[in-house]
């Protein structure tokens, strides 16, 4: 017969982060339940006051609990605390249950259910955030100008009422509740170990990013759009290129050039629009100068938006969402694996090291 | 700036105010079970005495489409079919055609020649018994395509053989290579199931034998049945 743990911390940090950089931790609650899960102490620590290891047990008799805990265990690196030894996160639970494949009617426009905490706590009918407008504290938070508008006493009021609210959702989980079902305590632990853990340490490293190229190719970036339109846009020089010469893609003009080009067939979402998604480009490469345009297509955006998150550090750290797609995959948008594979270039490793990449 | 009402040792730590439901009824989790290796420890032998594995669904392809050395079952008689009706039926979703086995006399009433495949299937095998029914040809011995794969085929009942196609040398043949070693990989462990059973397998679900067969009536462009 298994055992139970012995004690549950249920945990948030609150953070700023610029984009690419680690965070910058700026205060932590911990509710600590015991083995019945019932209320037994709340910690809540602010910038200052963090000492070199948690203020909680981590051992083997304690499950640490937290809502997307990669973040948290990203601030456990950031602190240089060590891991618990047993995570169960709550966002992994919620995508278990409900990440299945629904009956679509094309009819309806299919849009993408939000995952995040109320959304959960939604689905399981726990109610909350009443008296806090949670999307503008998130977000001053996060880009630093929470001083301006709340006090540290707010703030951590505002992490107190997460942790409450994971709190309670973590009884409703272990429950489960018509539509879903209850956690699978063993496989959401599992998950949750890897995924929470693995995504901390990636982090908390980065992927260097070869600077003085990247800061080049920002520096003359019309000059590199121009180049690159000129060599991959198959459109470029006509009366009606697929492309402005600063880059952006038109989607009337690529309709436009695929009927004057004479290419009767391209596949269409349900919508009727043509699909432009990287299978739809794969399956026409054998229209010419379509393989050109698909590279073209995954490159430019990399270089016009700047999209990666590089930080002070020169190390590119994109969001990695583990389990965030609708088939478990990692949701991670603005890294360079999501881009054209000639955009790898941009990563350099020290001199005397080496970086292996395993697909 | 945090709170300090410390009752349990912790710095900052406070007892003072419930946060969640203490009423709510007693509930635990619990731990996951320590890593046993018996778990996991294989309880059956790879085949158990005179049970061999029950061979399920096979590929099916030609010899060239192998890519790999072959060996074709050398008993004729038992492990190659007779020639045998094809069609090749689109199926939605998927981006090969399906290929069909298809009573002879329904073809014949119903598709062109062209649409018609015959050729014989043989139990053949990659090295370390991957195995698959390998398309043999029967019409056109003529071609050059085909004399040269009929010999592949010939040559590996026999010998561990690999057809690849010429056409970059220019030449509209297969060349069949024999391994350089005839011991290179292990002879292989023919199954004992009947070819009838294998292609029945193969092909479950994918043989028309009758007129309103849903493969039939896509190729010919009829209403598919909804009953």
């Amino acid at each position: 017969m298994s055992e139970n743990f012995r004690e549950v911390v249920v945990c948030d940090f609150e953070y700023e982060v610029a984009p690419g950089d680690l965070p910058d931790v700026l205060c932590m609650v911990a509710y600590i339940l015991d083995e019945n899960l019932r209320h037994v102490r709340r910690i809540r620590l602010w910038r200052g006051e963090f000492g070199t290891a948690p203020p909680f047990d981590t051992g083997p008799d304690v499950l640490f609990v937290a809502y997307s805990a990669w973040a948290e265990m990203t601030c456990f690196k950031v602190l240089r605390w060590k891991f618990p030894i047993h995570v169960f996160d709550l966002h992994i639970a919620y995508l278990a249950a409900s990440n299945v494949l629904l009956p679509h009617c094309p009819e309806e426009v299919r849009k993408k259910p939000r995952k995040r905490l109320p959304d959960a706590c939604r689905a399981y009918g726990i109610e909350g955030w009443e008296r806090i407008d949670k999307d503008t504290i998130a977000k001053a938070i996060g880009d630093g100008t929470w001083r301006e508008h709340y006090s540290p006493e707010e703030i951590l009021d505002y992490c107190a009422e997460d942790v409450r609210m994971e709190a309670l959702l973590l009884r409703a989980q272990l429950q489960g509740r018509a539509g879903l079902l209850p956690a699978d305590v063993e496989r959401v632990l599992h998950w949750s170990n890897y995924a929470a853990k693995s995504v901390a340490l990636i982090q908390a490293r980065g992927m260097p990013i070869d600077m003085v190229l990247w800061n080049l190719i920002q520096e003359n970036r019309a000059a590199v759009i121009g180049e690159l339109l000129r060599q991959f846009d198959p459109s470029y020089g006509t009366d009606d290129p697929i492309y402005t010469p600063d880059g952006e893609w038109s989607y009337a003009r690529f309709e436009r050039w695929l009927f004057a080009t004479g290419v009767a067939a391209w596949p269409r979402l349900d919508s009727g629009r043509l699909d432009t998604d990287s299978d739809a480009f794969r399956l026409m490469y054998h229209v010419p100068g379509i393989e050109k345009l698909h590279a073209l297509r995954d490159s430019l955006g990399t270089i016009i938006r700047a999209k990666l998150p590089i930080g002070h550090d020169g190390r590119n750290r994109p969001s990695l969402f583990p389990f965030g797609t609708a088939t478990g995959r990692n949701a991670h948008a603005k890294s360079l694996y999501n881009a054209h594979a000639g955009m790898r270039s941009l990563m350099i490793f020290p001199v005397g090291t080496i970086g292996v990449y395993l697909d | 700036m945090a709170k300090v009402e410390n009752t349990a040792g912790f710095e900052n730590v406070t007892t003072t105010k419930p946060e969640i439901d203490t009423e709510a009824a007693a509930m635990s989790i619990a731990k996951p079970g320590a890593f046993d290796l018996n778990k996991f420890k294989s309880k059956r032998a790879a085949a158990m005495a005179n049970v061999e594995t029950l061979l399920t669904a096979l590929p099916h392809h030609s010899i060239s489409q192998a890519k790999d050395f072959v060996r074709l079952h050398p008993d004729e008689a038992t492990y190659w079919s007779p020639e045998l009706c094809f069609a090749n039926v689109p199926v939605k979703g998927q981006k090969r055609d399906t290929l069909h086995l298809i009573d002879e006399d329904l073809a014949m009433r119903y598709l062109p020649a062209a649409r018609i495949l015959r050729f014989r299937l043989a139990l053949a095998t990659k090295p370390h018994d991957v195995f698959f029914l390998c398309h043999v040809p029967t019409r056109n011995e003529d071609n050059t395509w085909v004399a040269s794969n009929l010999i592949a085929c010939e040559r590996a009942k026999t010998h561990w053989t690999q057809a690849t196609s010429r056409r970059e040398e220019g030449v509209e043949a297969y060349k069949p290579d024999v391994a350089r070693d005839a011991d290179a990989f292990p002879e292989p462990n023919w199954p004992t199931q009947s070819l009838v059973d294998l292609i029945n397998v193969t092909f479950a679900g994918r043989m028309i034998e009758t007129e309103d067969h849903p493969g039939l009536l896509r190729l010919i462009g009829a209403r598919q049945s909804v009953s």
